[in-house]
């Protein structure tokens, strides 16, 4: 592999998304809605008296778990396909570019446009949060800005990979899509029935819940932000004790499996389906 | 723009007479693709082309051009068959090939949120040596488009960026599927002449047209492939001259003191039913119905128009339209199919 290629085809896509009025108006909408959560955080500062940073970085929590998995879902999806349906990627096929210098380079562009979308909505909400509550406790929010990029990171593959998979992109943008409500909606609700109906055991309640990287981004943030998983019930406190200070790096591992396995699938795809 | 894209790329060296013509750029035998199990879009094509000749691949729309040319240029995996571009197999080298190698696709579509420097700077990177993109540009008139984004070029713009892109890796063969189609007259001659220096200094061009003048002008020899297959190969003039004359005189026919539209009681006969009494007049080499006239293929015209006269007068008719012209593919194609090539489908494969 040329890594001289993987950075043309990485500054391409970069230079495209740099272009894109979607990929803008997502920066935007959560460049606004990082910001105005911060705001109304803030809101309450005089009176309880906490430190900036720490108040908003767990409402941001919820914010990233709703709005990245979407934006990394969809980046993804319209990457490969897209280029397929515009003939763009039989052209660049055409070059002296290999099939994993394209992927590669896509992916690592995209990456690299997604890193600049969280760091544009973080660095507004840090800049509120800093300018009216000072800078106390942003480690914390250091840590889930670096976890978010990792959290995207995960979904961008997944959409990457249902771009591969897919010949339009209507349809990638379709399952990426199922995959958020699943991912968001579903397990959560799905993790609680299995929970009841079937009786798990705290044990098997954390093996499903890591199953879905969603969840696993949630442990890794609210472990590191409150040093424990006990606001996660049984199934927290069972992995406090089994693994104890083992929990972060092995969550960070079922993130990194998340991003790397539907890689190197996608890998195997795109080398069978070429630009067709 | 990052700092390696704004330094000068290396040029290559000056050109010269590279190619052998005894070594072939494009070798295929037995080449057949089907699709899906049911469609043979091609059945079995040989094709030899030695290097630095500007071959054309000539046939109506459907008649597996791009197909034949997207197997050739490693894009499409043949169902059976042998290839070889420039003595090398596809899936062995095939990055080394391709930095050989110049493309530009039936529809090359570019990047339309990129700038038209920012696309053939690219398209530059990729190759080890190659033209300067900016004199590239130039070649293709396109200088003063540099800065315009291309999804805000003209059809015909987009398409000589499309031969920019493919040239400005300086390529020893040039592949270009029917690098003129949709282009205003003046462009497709600034087209045909950059393709016309680049054979110049002795590299291989195989290109695929539906354009019977962009193949007699541009290529040294022609395969005319219909349905898959070659059914003629040559060069233009031979391929012409196959025909037995070089000139064609095309007319309708009408009785004797009718103008058109007043008949005058006595219907002109079928154009089919005077070929046989016309096939034998002087220097006459063939004849056939064409929709509501006559075409022949003549050898000395100034002989044969008298003779077609003459028997006309003696069928009781006479000329209501008469026009003579230089024979072309055009010709061959249809002598050989029976079917004019601007008669077919719009589809491609």
């Amino acid at each position: 592999m040329d890594r001289a290629n993987v950075f043309l085809v990485l500054l391409k896509e970069m230079r495209e998304a740099r272009k894109n009025r979607w990929f803008l108006l997502f920066a935007l909408i959560f460049a606004g809605l990082t910001t105005a959560l911060s705001l109304v955080g803030l809101s309450g500062l005089g009176t309880f008296g906490i430190a900036g940073f720490g108040r908003t970085t767990a409402s941001l929590l919820n914010l990233v778990l709703l709005v990245v998995p979407l934006m990394g879902l969809f980046m993804g999806a319209f990457s490969i396909a897209g280029e397929r349906e515009q003939g763009t990627l039989l052209t660049l096929l055409a070059q002296p570019v290999v099939p994993e210098e394209i992927l590669l380079g896509k992916f690592l562009g995209l990456a690299g446009a997604l890193l600049g979308t969280i760091l544009l909505g973080f660095g507004l909400a840090a800049a509120v949060i800093a300018y009216y509550g000072g800078a106390a406790q942003i480690g914390e929010f250091l840590i889930l800005v670096a976890c978010t990029f990792v959290f995207g990171l995960v979904f961008l593959s997944l959409g990457f990979c249902l771009s591969v998979l897919s010949r339009r992109t209507a349809t990638a943008v379709g399952l990426a899509l199922l995959v958020w409500l699943g991912a968001l909606f579903l397990s959560d609700l799905g993790l609680i029935g299995a929970s009841v109906a079937l009786q798990l055991t705290p044990r098997g309640t954390l093996w499903l819940s890591i199953v879905n990287p969603a969840q696993v981004f949630k442990l890794l943030v609210i472990d590191a932000l409150q040093g424990n998983l006990e606001a996660l019930g049984p199934g927290g406190i069972y992995a406090m004790e089994v693994f104890g200070r083992g929990l972060r790096p092995l969550l960070l591992l079922f993130l990194a499996l998340w991003i790397v396995v539907p890689l190197i699938f996608s890998h195997f795809a795109f080398r069978r389906r070429g630009g067709a | 723009m990052p700092e390696f894209l704004k330094e000068p790329l290396e040029a290559s060296p000056p050109p010269g007479q590279r190619a052998d013509p005894r070594q072939l750029a494009v070798r295929c035998r037995g080449l057949r693709k089907v699709y899906d199990g049911r469609v043979e879009a091609v059945r079995g094509l040989d094709l030899e082309i030695p290097q630095g000749e500007c071959f054309g691949l000539l046939g109506p729309n459907g008649a597996g051009k791009t197909t034949t040319i997207e197997i050739l240029e490693g894009l499409l995996r043949p169902t059976s068959g042998e290839v070889e571009v420039l003595g090398e197999r596809w899936g062995r080298r095939d990055h080394e090939l391709r930095q050989r190698l110049g493309i530009s696709l039936q529809e090359t579509r570019l990047s339309e949120k990129l700038t038209v420097r920012e696309t053939i700077r690219l398209f530059r990177s990729f190759y080890r040596r190659g033209l300067d993109p900016d004199a590239t540009l130039e070649m293709v008139s396109l200088g003063s488009k540099a800065r315009a984004q291309v999804g805000k070029l003209s059809g015909g713009q987009r398409q000589r960026l499309a031969v920019a892109c493919a040239l400005v890796g300086d390529p020893d063969l040039l592949f270009l599927d029917e690098p003129t189609t949709g282009l205003d007259p003046q462009s497709r001659r600034q087209l045909w002449e950059v393709i016309r220096d680049f054979g110049k200094r002795g590299r291989t061009v195989l290109l695929t047209t539906h354009y019977m003048d962009e193949a007699e002008r541009l290529c040294n020899r022609v395969a005319i492939i219909d349905r898959g297959e070659i059914i003629a190969l040559g060069s233009p003039a031979e391929l012409i001259s196959s025909l037995g004359g070089e000139h064609v005189i095309e007319f309708a026919v009408q009785s004797k003191g009718s103008s058109m539209g007043e008949p005058n009681g006595r219907e002109a006969p079928a154009p089919g039913a005077l070929i046989p009494a016309i096939k034998e007049l002087r220097s006459v080499r063939a004849a056939r119905a064409d929709g509501s006239g006559i075409s022949l293929t003549v050898e000395k015209p100034h002989l044969a128009i008298p003779a077609l006269l003459e028997a006309l007068q003696a069928h009781g008719l006479e000329i209501a339209r008469l026009a003579t012209r230089h024979a072309s593919l055009e010709d061959v194609f249809v002598n050989l199919t029976g079917r004019h090539l601007r008669d077919e489908g719009n589809g491609s494969n």
